[in-house]
């Protein structure tokens, strides 16, 4: 086989200088990882997680990375999305998956909280992230991790100690530059016993001609008691494609709620593995996936519970028009020992048009026998009878379907805990879906 | 009860024992598996020319096949050059002069199901001499069929006198290359059941394997295949709740059904092979393709399943939804205890306008079982007005158990509804405490309990086989309570 493109890619890698470069751990860390890809490649359809999604597109022509040492030669800083109205958060912007100083509001580093990007914990003292980065990816590990890992260099590390609680939410910003690029982050979060934080990441790009992949992989620690809300929010231009993955371990009553809205991108993928590791953990999963254009989203999901009395919530709504695409993969795992495990998950999607499709696997896989565990799938329409309830009331026809595929889509978005985002996330949604509708310009409009 | 427990090891092993070891008779075929083979079964079954080169292209097919690993079973890799493809029935001078020599473990359970003695003497192999002669049963059937223009008869009798339709319609629905076991089945297959229903024609009497008394033993790769011709209907039952003596651990057997326009095929299915000891020695492997097609508008296809047997169940029956307005169902109750292992579920492929297909499967697992229901609804483009609903509940009876629910839903068009629901639980506490303050013990509370649980299953068998199955679900499920 010649040298593929992923091959040259590793190639270009090894000629920059990357964070951490001669500190031992992390030096091995990345050449296992380059060998580990070496021997994985990138995932091809033939493989069961990933058998509807076709990469060969990237296999073929895999976008240039951005590295450390080819940032700053971008000249005019980039314009930064708005903030979130009513919503006071702690930002940190990332351009092309490098840390922008200029851009961001800068760091936290106190006695209990470090809030700072990775390249910089790297260069000042590695053994804050040593045994984080790595930890929690294990056996879902595939190609996209792997070069993930081999060039790792820059993302945000979030440590809190014991009983740390911050209620100003972290913004972090990821902006794609420049056309056909491939821009990487890694991101390690770690929640100390009793802490609380709220993460919200935004995937945005700078301009249309923005284009390439971006791939940001987080690895979550939340420790016994602690509680994170991570909020994924991927509005990335049609030309833009994405693998991402949140890898989450959480301890004995630990919580994690999760919400993932899906509004644009050319092919989007989003790994999203929590292990429930201790009695009594929580977590809840929303997902909201906005159709149009091409855009294809497979949200792959996997809920291990491997202590008793835990408990999960998932929630995916798919609404889809045009030529899109969407992929549900739902695993639910009950391990021997976790008993009184109540799981329930849901998948549904709309169809708006002759080309569209839904593809949903929601699966369940149970070792224990008292439990309780459901999942639902449904596919179809609007119920004509509630379009027909609305026209009856004096609203025409658009308006009540608009109305009304809105909200099918916003139900995911119920449970999300934090008002200004979700209104926000919602006029997303609103936007796209019935722009006739849309009380105000959205925040996630407009901004290519 | 342990003393007649190790009976059964001890004769069923030797039993199983026996089917491997190479004891020549007139015909029988020593192990292994080339071109030579083929074309020696194809001899012995003095088969036309089409069918052998059919086998044999099928074989090279196989060749270069894999063995499927996808399914959530585990088993240790098969020798198919250790097998047998071709044994004679036994002789008369082989098998148990009686009743009296046969396994009263064996009987106590054909009493518990009600089976009548001449009956439990040919399922449990007895030579049946002259005197009773099972098959002038037969004849008065055939005469009746006969009359109505049904064509009922084995695979290879088919394969002399109906060419022409075998030609037409053999593989046209489960092709040969389709997965791993049907290319070997295509290969080796020795026998099966062949039904042809004409025109406009309702058969006018249930049909079933069982009665199809001079073809019982079709050994382990069967192969069946029935056409519902415009307009006709038929009802064919297939297997028996009585544990069957068989010889052979690997069954892959593929069954095709054809209905045309108008045509509704009702397919029953019970099944209660030996499933291995309680500590999941031995037990049949039953890796079977299923597969029905409605090729004209208005067709039926209707699969209805109890399997409570064989150690490894790999079974899928599926239906191509080609005619408008045709309609698929799949009914099925899969019980897996000790160390049985399955994997079943089923495949709707919506291809005509107003399609329908109805899912319901109920899973039981108990002891150190493992039950996965592994399903496929595929709405293609121009299936409009497609409508599915799927329902997947699991029962769990002992904390080493595992029930698994691995569905599929492909929707390519805007105007499908597609309805998918599973639940996974264990009997509830208060269901038992219930039944038991009404007097039930708790072994009867959890037989109703879970007979509740299948009701919607059984209420698609035809009434005996109903009243059968239910039975059979008892029996399975002693002593797994606790």
């Amino acid at each position: 086989m010649a040298i593929s493109a992923e091959q040259q890619l590793l190639e270009v890698a090894r000629d920059v200088t990357l964070a951490g470069n001669g500190v031992d751990w992390v030096d091995a860390f990345r050449k296992n990882a380059a060998k580990e890809f070496g021997e994985r490649g990138l995932p091809t359809a033939t493989m069961e997680d990933w058998r509807y999604t076709n990469l060969r597109g990237l296999a073929r022509k895999f976008p240039q990375p951005v590295l450390a040492e080819s940032v700053g030669a971008q000249g005019s800083v980039p314009a930064v999305p708005a903030r979130i109205p009513d919503l006071v958060t702690i930002r940190l912007v990332f351009v092309d998956g490098q840390f922008s100083a200029k851009l961001s509001d800068g760091h936290i580093n106190s006695s209990d909280m470090l809030v700072e990007n990775l390249a910089s914990v790297l260069k000042r003292d590695s053994s804050l992230v040593k045994g984080l980065v790595g930890d929690r990816i294990g056996n879902h590990a595939h190609g996209f991790t792997a070069i993930n890992s081999a060039l790792l260099d820059d993302g945000c590390v979030i440590r809190f100690g014991k009983n740390a609680d911050l209620l100003t939410p972290i913004e972090l910003v990821y902006l794609s530059t420049g056309s056909e690029r491939s821009r990487f982050a890694r991101n390690v979060i770690h929640l100390d016993q009793g802490s609380r934080a709220t993460v919200i990441e935004r995937f945005v790009s700078v301009d249309e001609n923005a284009s390439g992949l971006t791939s940001v992989i987080s690895e979550i620690s939340v420790g016994a008691n602690a509680s994170l809300s991570h909020y994924r929010i991927q509005e990335e231009n049609a030309a833009s494609s994405h693998v991402g993955g949140s890898y989450v371990g959480v301890a004995a009553d630990g919580r994690y709620r999760n919400a993932t809205a899906s509004l644009g991108g050319n092919v989007v993928r989003n790994d999203l593995v929590v292990a429930l590791n201790g009695k009594g953990a929580d977590c809840q999963l929303d997902g909201v996936v906005i159709g149009q254009g091409k855009t294809h989203v497979d949200n792959f999901t996997r809920i291990e519970h491997h202590e008793p009395h835990g408990t999960s919530r998932e929630h995916y709504r798919s609404v889809l028009d045009d030529r899109s695409r969407s992929i549900f993969h739902g695993r639910v795992f009950v391990a021997v020992d976790a008993q009184k495990t109540d799981a329930q998950q849901s998948n549904q999607s709309l169809l708006l048009s002759e080309y569209a499709e839904s593809d949903s696997k929601p699966q369940l896989e149970i070792y224990a026998d008292d439990v309780k565990c459901a999942h639902g799938a449904t596919v179809g329409q609007l119920d004509e009878n509630s379009v027909f309830y609305l026209k009856s009331r004096g609203i025409g026809d658009d308006e009540a379907r608009g109305m009304l595929t809105v909200a099918f889509a916003s139900e995911a978005l119920v449970e999300l805990d934090n008002d200004p985002l979700r209104k926000a996330i919602e006029l997303a949604v609103r936007s796209r879906l019935a722009p006739e509708l849309a009380e105000a310009q959205s925040i996630f409009e407009d901004q290519q | 009860m342990s003393s007649t427990a190790s009976e059964i090891d001890r004769r069923i092993s030797r039993d199983y024992k026996e089917g491997f070891v190479t004891d020549i008779e007139a015909e029988t075929l020593p192990p292994g598996l080339d071109e030579g083979v083929i074309n020696k079964l194809s001899d012995i079954k003095d088969e036309p020319d089409f069918m052998r080169e059919w086998r044999l292209a099928a074989y090279q097919q196989w060749l270069e096949m894999k063995n499927p690993e996808w399914a959530h079973v585990n088993y240790e890799p098969i020798d198919y050059q250790s097998i047998s493809y071709y044994s004679a029935p036994k002789s008369d001078a082989d098998k148990p002069k009686s009743l009296d020599e046969v396994d009263p473990k064996l009987l106590e359970t054909y009493d518990k199901l009600g089976i009548p003695l001449i009956e439990q003497q040919m399922l449990a192999g007895v030579a049946v001499d002259a005197v009773f002669d099972s098959v002038s049963v037969a004849t008065t059937f055939k005469d009746t069929l006969a009359k109505a223009g049904v064509i009922f008869c084995s695979f290879s009798e088919a394969v002399k006198e109906h060419p022409e339709l075998i030609k037409k319609y053999l593989g046209s629905v489960v092709p040969v290359a389709d997965n791993y076991y049907a290319a070997l089945n295509s290969a080796v297959f020795t026998d099966g059941s062949f039904v042809y229903i004409p025109k406009g024609v309702r058969c006018p009497m249930e049909l079933s394997t069982y009665f199809r008394i001079n073809a019982s033993n079709t050994g382990q790769f069967e192969r069946t295949l029935i056409i519902a011709d415009e307009g006709s209907y038929v009802s064919y039952n297939e297997g028996c709740t009585a544990p069957m003596r068989d010889e052979n651990q690997l069954h892959a057997a593929v069954v095709e059904l054809v209905a045309m326009g108008d045509a509704e095929i009702k397919y029953s299915t019970v099944q209660n092979w030996y499933p291995g000891d309680e500590n999941g020695k031995g037990g049949i492997y039953n890796f079977v393709t299923k597969r029905g097609a409605c090729r004209g508008n208005n067709a039926k296809i209707s699969w209805t399943q109890v399997e409570t047997g064989s150690a490894i169940t790999w079974k899928y029956p599926s239906v191509i939804l080609e005619g408008d307005n045709s309609v698929g169902e799949f009914y099925s109750v899969a019980l897996t205890n000790n160390y049985q292992q399955a994997d079943t579920g089923t495949k709707m492929i919506h291809v005509g306008k107003n399609t329908s297909s109805t899912i319901i499967s109920k899973g039981i697992s108990a002891g150190k079982a493992h039950n996965a229901y592994r399903g496929l609804v595929r709405v293609t483009p121009g299936a409009d007005n497609a409508r599915n609903y799927t329902q997947c509940d699991s029962l769990l009876m002992s904390d080493e158990c595992g029930a698994h629910t691995f569905p599929y839903v492909e929707v390519k068009n805007p105007t499908a509804k597609v309805e998918h629901e599973a639940t996974t639980s264990k009997i509830g506490e208060d269901q038992l405490f219930y039944c038991k303050q009404r007097g039930l013990d708790e072994e009867d509370a959890v037989n109703l309990i879970v007979n509740g649980f299948c009701k919607e299953v059984f209420n698609e068998l035809p009434m005996e086989f109903a009243v059968e199955a239910q039975k059979l679900l008892e029996i399975s499920l002693e002593g797994s309570v606790g």
